[in-house]
């Protein structure tokens, strides 16, 4: 997997998740913290890109670090620790938004708020719109593919697919997103 | 990977996350709360060891426990429930302010001439710190209420939401449970966010002041009082989850008295420092009664005690010194009981004969003013048996 080092890849990791995992599970708070520094960022905006909901966003990814860490028990030290947490994120965020698409929410302006470019978010405003009009499971793939950083193979794996319908969400996906694309190199 | 592609990473890669650093810090405070929980709950075998031995503790207290003045003090019970001579119909409240009550119908707001209001089909309600809103729940959605029932926000979860309490006096925030989660909202509806996970089916209690100090019953049996914005932890009791297992004991109620809190059990009523948590007081019935419920006046300094044991309840007011005296006492069920704003009436309903009481304890002459059919007066129309309402608040001098 391509992007294996996790989050914290600009610095020297001085243990590597696994140990990490073997340690908090001897119950070291220490090494709980170390995973969940090292990964939250990511998570978090995984959940972000794919909910276009900031709240939403903290739920799902706090929800899925509370998943871990109840887990962690039970976490076959054996398996990367990275992949199994973004799928925890990334399904639990495909769910959210498809459930927000089935239930009549209150508040349906805030959603198309949140929807709307954000100036905290610095992504370009036609991309952040582009990504908006996106499937759930379109979302989930680009983020996947293009900040986490993992394969269409591990993408597949991860999320139960085939390949093939992997690779075509992905191209669609940025088929769609062309234009915004272009927006950005102009 | 081609140019479109590294440009699209790099674009995802600079996207960031409203309120992202405050986030990661209230998340982490989540996951520690959680991981300490954790920790506190025993390994299996342990657990065992630790409920027989609660059990036998149990016993040994059982059988120690005084009697007490209170016992003595007892009056002797009707055979039927009822105050006689009561109201067939509310014509107005004793003191000033205006009730909060969720019936079978929804939530009603009562005013002092009698006039009441129902604000829709709810669940449950509660008002704000001035009674100028009432947040109410049902099922998945919570919203923030005019007394005359127009809706100014509505917010909904995709889990059941309920047992929302308002903060005072700022009225800046909004705690409810949903699920096992402790979520606070801001006043206008925006925000929404977890504080806490692992928390007892148990109403939230807000310390009134400045700070946003709100405390919680966790489903391990501990309290925990947290600064809801920032998410430190100000206090947290021992979690005995096998204890309070054991003796069938959750927590009931939290109710903030001026800077401590009032925690109800069953079996005990303690009164917690709010700068540490340790007990500055605790009442335990008598053998074979229980607590049903427990309310402070404003003042502070009055508690109100409803102990059911056998057939009879009481109501019992415990003072300031320490020292508990009768009120009243009857056949079958009271619920809990609601002072008025000023501290001057005491609201009992007595379930059981479907009536209300008012009761003025610190009059000399003992007033009483009952009134009759309440659950009907509720829930006009329904022919139906009908629920006994809750009466949620009693809010507010003006």
């Amino acid at each position: 997997m391509s992007g294996s080092a996790g989050d914290a890849a600009t610095g020297p990791e001085p243990q590597g998740d696994a140990a990490l995992v073997r340690a908090a599970q001897h119950g070291s708070e220490e090494a709980v913290e170390l995973l969940f520094r090292r990964h939250w960022r990511h998570a978090h905006r995984a959940a972000y890109l794919i909910v276009r909901d900031a709240a939403a966003a903290e739920d799902i990814a706090q929800e899925a670090f509370l998943a871990a860490t109840r887990a962690l028990e039970r976490f076959d030290r054996r398996r990367p620790f990275r992949p199994w947490l973004h799928r925890i994120v990334v399904n639990r965020a495909i769910d959210h938004a498809r459930a927000r698409t089935l239930r009549r929410e209150v508040g349906e302006e805030a959603l198309g708020e949140a929807a709307a470019p954000d100036p905290e978010d610095r992504l370009d405003p036609d991309l952040s719109a582009a990504l908006g009009e996106l499937d759930p499971e379109q979302r989930a793939a680009i983020v996947l593919r293009y900040l986490l950083d993992y394969t269409p193979g591990e993408i597949a794996r991860m999320l139960e697919l085939p390949r093939g319908t992997v690779n075509s969400r992905l191209r669609r996906g940025l088929d769609r997103l062309a234009d915004s694309l272009e927006g950005v190199l102009r | 990977m081609n140019d479109r592609e590294r440009l699209l990473r790099d674009s995802l890669e600079r996207a960031r996350v409203p309120d992202e650093a405050a986030a990661e810090e209230r998340a982490w405070r989540v996951v520690v709360a959680a991981t300490a929980a954790g920790a506190a709950r025993p390994p299996r075998r342990g657990r065992r060891r630790a409920l027989q031995m609660a059990l036998a503790l149990g016993l040994i207290a059982l059988v120690v426990s005084p009697a007490g003045a209170s016992v003595r003090n007892w009056v002797a019970e009707r055979i039927e429930p009822g105050a006689p001579h009561a109201r067939p119909f509310l014509a107005s409240l004793p003191g000033d302010g205006s009730l909060l009550v969720d019936s079978t119908q929804g939530p009603w707001v009562v005013h002092p001439d009698g006039s009441k209001r129902l604000l829709g089909h709810y669940a449950e309600s509660s008002w704000s710190p001035h009674g100028l809103y009432a947040v109410v729940s049902d099922g998945h959605e919570l919203a923030a209420v005019e007394p005359g029932g127009a809706v100014r926000w509505t917010l909904t979860r995709p889990g059941r939401v309920g047992l929302a309490r308002w903060n005072g006096p700022d009225g800046f925030r909004i705690a409810y449970v949903e699920g096992h989660d402790l979520r606070v909202v801001a006043g206008d509806g925006s925000g929404d966010r977890r504080v806490a996970t692992g928390v007892a089916p148990v109403a939230p209690a807000w310390r009134s002041g400045p700070a946003h100090e709100l405390a919680y019953a966790t489903r391990g049996g501990a309290v925990v009082a947290m600064d809801a914005d920032t998410g430190r932890r100000i206090f947290e009791t021992i979690a005995r989850s096998a204890l309070a297992a054991a003796s069938r004991s959750p927590i009931t109620s939290l109710q903030w008295v001026g800077s401590d809190l009032l925690v109800t059990r069953p079996e005990r009523l303690q009164m917690l420092l709010g700068a540490g948590g340790r007990p500055l007081w605790t009442w335990t019935p008598p053998p074979g009664a229980r607590i049903v419920a427990a309310s402070a006046a404003a003042d502070g300094g009055r508690v109100a005690v409803v102990v059911r044991a056998g057939r009879t309840s009481r109501v019992l007011l415990r003072s300031p010194a320490g020292a508990s005296r009768v009120l009243f006492a009857g056949p079958g069920a009271f619920a809990a009981p609601r002072w008025s704003p000023d501290g001057r009436w005491l609201l009992i309903p007595w379930r059981s004969a479907d009536q209300w009481l008012f009761l003025e304890p610190s009059s000399g002459t003992a007033k009483l003013h009952a009134v009759a059919r309440v659950a009907q007066q509720f829930s006009p129309g329904d022919r139906a048996a009908v629920r006994f309402p809750s009466v949620t608040g009693w809010c507010c001098t003006r």
